[in-house]
């Protein structure tokens, strides 16, 4: 029987996409497969542990603008019920782009980690505590 | 145009406005009828399924129209940028097209009012219209034999065609001919050569005041460029000192000047200043003093420069011995100005504190006369805004007279006595004076003055004479000598003695000493009280 209610409860207040990460889930997402807009939004839900929801719209402005930019292409196509939709897949300038994107969201997400736990950063610590943890060094 | 466009901005998109949109429209339909499907295979109605799909698509009419503009930004610019060119490309078309025809416009104009004035001239020549006074000279219409024409244009009341006799005929004449009756104008005369082309021959107004009157020949012609009033004009005749004003800088450099001022037009003080200075600061004032009838010079005109720059209304004409003062502003102190014949002279930089105050004295020794030489002094000075002029023959320079300050704005005038009333056989006499004075702090200033020589002087000086040009009581003692020649004297320790030097006790008047008369190639030189006891005289000398 059908209800009215949702099968989930409402969503907790989820963070809001930090400004210009939105590009390089998408990126990441269509890494391996070809994929349309519901598509998208179900594998970045997925792989955040539900931790991250997009208001779903959002995607195809992003979308329309990195096809635009020559990071992806589209092409319509038919998904698993049928239905026509719109297929985006990362070109070679795509996947270069995510590679830069990584690299630049892992210091980023670091730093912001380092800053909110008030831990020490910098290339200094870091060394430092790459030196400790190596046993030809003999250091604890 | 739009191809090129597209190659700065980039190929837009292929698909039509109306493509793109049904696109987006059924890309963000799919996806919100994918949740919904997603939403009633997991129990919900199909009403509560689309509500919560709206809900978590978010508002699809804000994404449809982002998406319709990322597609279509490129075909947006290049329509906005394709416009905007037209509408320049049009206006300057338009412009051009309009400047085209003001000038053809004007071109016919011109020509119509050429022609009207020829025909004009040509019906009075027919007319033969009187030709003045100069009756050599006749209109065109009336040509005789041996006579063949010029034509004479520009500032005359009558320009057309004129006969002139083959022989030629002088500008002059002609110019008179044609109407003309000031004394003095420029022309051009343009003269036809064999080889077809034109000489041109200016006369500047100059040239005919000085007699020189080219000859005018058939086929000339004439231009009477402009003319000067009878006013405006004061011929140079040999043996008639030229007109000239004096300019006197205040503090703004150097001290002064003579100029000469121009014979023909009219010698404004913009004029002259344009042409003996250049560009004035604005802040500079411009003073005129002026001698009136009883002599004196009374102020006459003041003005800033910007104020004479930028108003016609304010400006004056120069006139013989006028007196041009530049001073650098309203408030600024002129100090005094040392006259003479000479060049004008200021005696104190107003804007430096460090010179000493100047006095009738200073002023002698300046100009390099000998109290006792001094045929008269005049002093123009204002008294709040009057003129007063005072005056002093020689045998009333006395101490008093020569040692008072003289006041700010003071005009001297110094007449020495003329060479030709000195009695023949007086030796000359020169000075090393190192002359302390007080400046307008009060603190001791050395004024050194050197090298005063004299052809002759009127009769036999003595010591005491000769450095009355000083103050004596500045001086601590006063030594001279005559070449090699001994001559007693007293010594700084009151011993006369009979040396190549001489000293006389400057502070005791009684010192006979004083009355020891010079000679040829006397040098003189006075030195001076201590910096504290010629400061405590001179403060004395001034309360006094």
């Amino acid at each position: 029987m059908a209800n009215n209610q949702p099968p989930h409860p409402p969503p907790p207040p989820h963070p809001e996409v930090l400004q210009g990460t939105l590009d390089v889930m998408i990126l990441s997402v269509l890494q391996r497969q070809a994929l349309h807009g519901y598509g998208i939004a179900r594998e970045i839900e997925r792989r955040s542990g539900t931790v991250l929801a997009i208001e779903e719209g959002s995607l195809y402005p992003a979308l329309h603008r990195m096809t635009k930019r020559g990071d992806l292409t589209a092409e319509w196509g038919t998904n698993d019920t049928g239905r026509r939709a719109r297929f985006y897949r990362l070109t070679a300038d795509g996947k270069r782009r995510l590679v830069e994107q990584s690299g630049l969201w892992d210091t980023l997400s670091a730093a912001v980690s380092r800053v909110v736990h008030g831990e020490p950063g910098g290339v200094a610590h870091e060394l430092v505590s790459r030196a400790r943890a190596s046993p030809r060094l003999g250091m604890e | 145009m739009r191809a090129v466009l597209r190659l700065i901005l980039g190929d837009p998109d292929g698909r039509s406005p109306r493509e793109i949109s049904r696109d987006v429209e059924d890309e963000l339909s799919s996806h919100v009828a994918m949740i919904e499907d997603e939403l009633m295979r997991e129990g919900l109605d199909t009403e509560a399924a689309r509500a919560e799909a709206r809900r978590r698509f978010g508002d699809p009419d804000r994404y449809r129209r982002e998406c319709r503009d990322i597609a279509l930004w490129e075909r947006l610019m290049l329509q906005r940028i394709s416009f905007a060119l037209m509408l320049v490309i049009t206006l300057a078309l338009g412009l051009a097209a309009w400047q085209s025809w003001a000038s053809q416009r004007r071109t016919t104009e011109a020509v119509d009012r050429l022609s009207k004035q020829i025909e004009l001239l040509a019906s009075r020549s027919a007319a033969g219209v009187a030709a003045g006074s100069e009756g050599a000279v006749a209109p065109a219409g009336a040509r005789r034999e041996s006579e063949s024409s010029v034509f004479v244009a520009g500032a005359v009341p009558r320009p057309g065609p004129y006969n002139v006799p083959t022989a030629g005929l002088s500008l002059r004449r002609l110019a008179v001919a044609s109407g003309f009756s000031g004394p003095v104008f420029e022309a051009r005369i343009e003269r036809p050569k064999a080889d077809g082309q034109k000489e041109t021959i200016n006369v500047a107004a100059a040239e005919l005041v000085a007699g020189t009157d080219p000859l005018i020949r058939a086929g000339d012609l004439v231009y009477i460029l402009h003319y000067f009033s009878a006013a405006e004009v004061q011929p140079n005749d040999a043996g008639r000192p030229e007109p000239r004003a004096y300019l006197v800088y205040a503090s703004i450099g150097g001290s002064g000047r003579e100029i000469v001022l121009p014979t023909t037009g009219r010698a404004t003080l913009t004029r002259v200043l344009s042409k003996e200075i250049g560009q004035l600061p604005e802040r500079v004032v411009v003073e005129i003093r002026r001698l009136d009838k009883a002599d004196r010079l009374v102020p006459v005109f003041s003005a800033t420069a910007q104020a004479l720059g930028s108003d016609p209304l304010v400006d004056i004409e120069v006139q013989p011995e006028d007196r041009i003062i530049l001073l650098e502003n309203s408030q600024a102190e002129l100090s005094c100005v040392l006259w003479g014949g000479e060049r004008p002279k200021l005696l104190w930089d107003a804007s430096s504190a460090e010179d000493p105050i100047p006095t009738l004295r200073s002023a002698l020794a300046e100009r390099g006369v000998l109290p006792c030489l001094v045929e008269e002094v005049t002093i123009d000075r204002l008294v709040g805004s009057e003129a007063r002029k005072v005056e002093y023959r020689g045998h009333q320079l006395s101490d008093a007279v020569l040692d008072e300050p003289l006041r700010n704005r003071d005009f001297i005038k110094i007449t020495p006595l003329a060479a030709d009333t000195w009695p023949p056989g007086v030796s000359a006499a020169s000075f090393t004076i190192e002359a302390p004075a007080l400046n307008r702090l009060g603190q001791p200033s050395t004024n050194q003055l050197v090298g005063y020589a004299f052809g002759r002087l009127p009769r036999q000086v003595t010591i005491r004479e000769a450095v009355a040009s000083l103050s004596p009581r500045a001086f601590r003692s006063i030594s001279w000598r005559n070449g090699t020649r001994s001559q007693l004297a007293v010594t700084e320790d009151g011993e006369a003695a009979a040396v190549e030097r001489w000293f006389v006790d400057a502070t005791n008047l009684e010192d006979p000493a004083w009355d020891t008369l010079i000679t040829g190639e006397t040098v003189i030189h006075a030195s001076s009280l201590s910096p504290e006891a010629h400061a405590k005289y001179l403060k004395h000398r001034l309360v006094r």
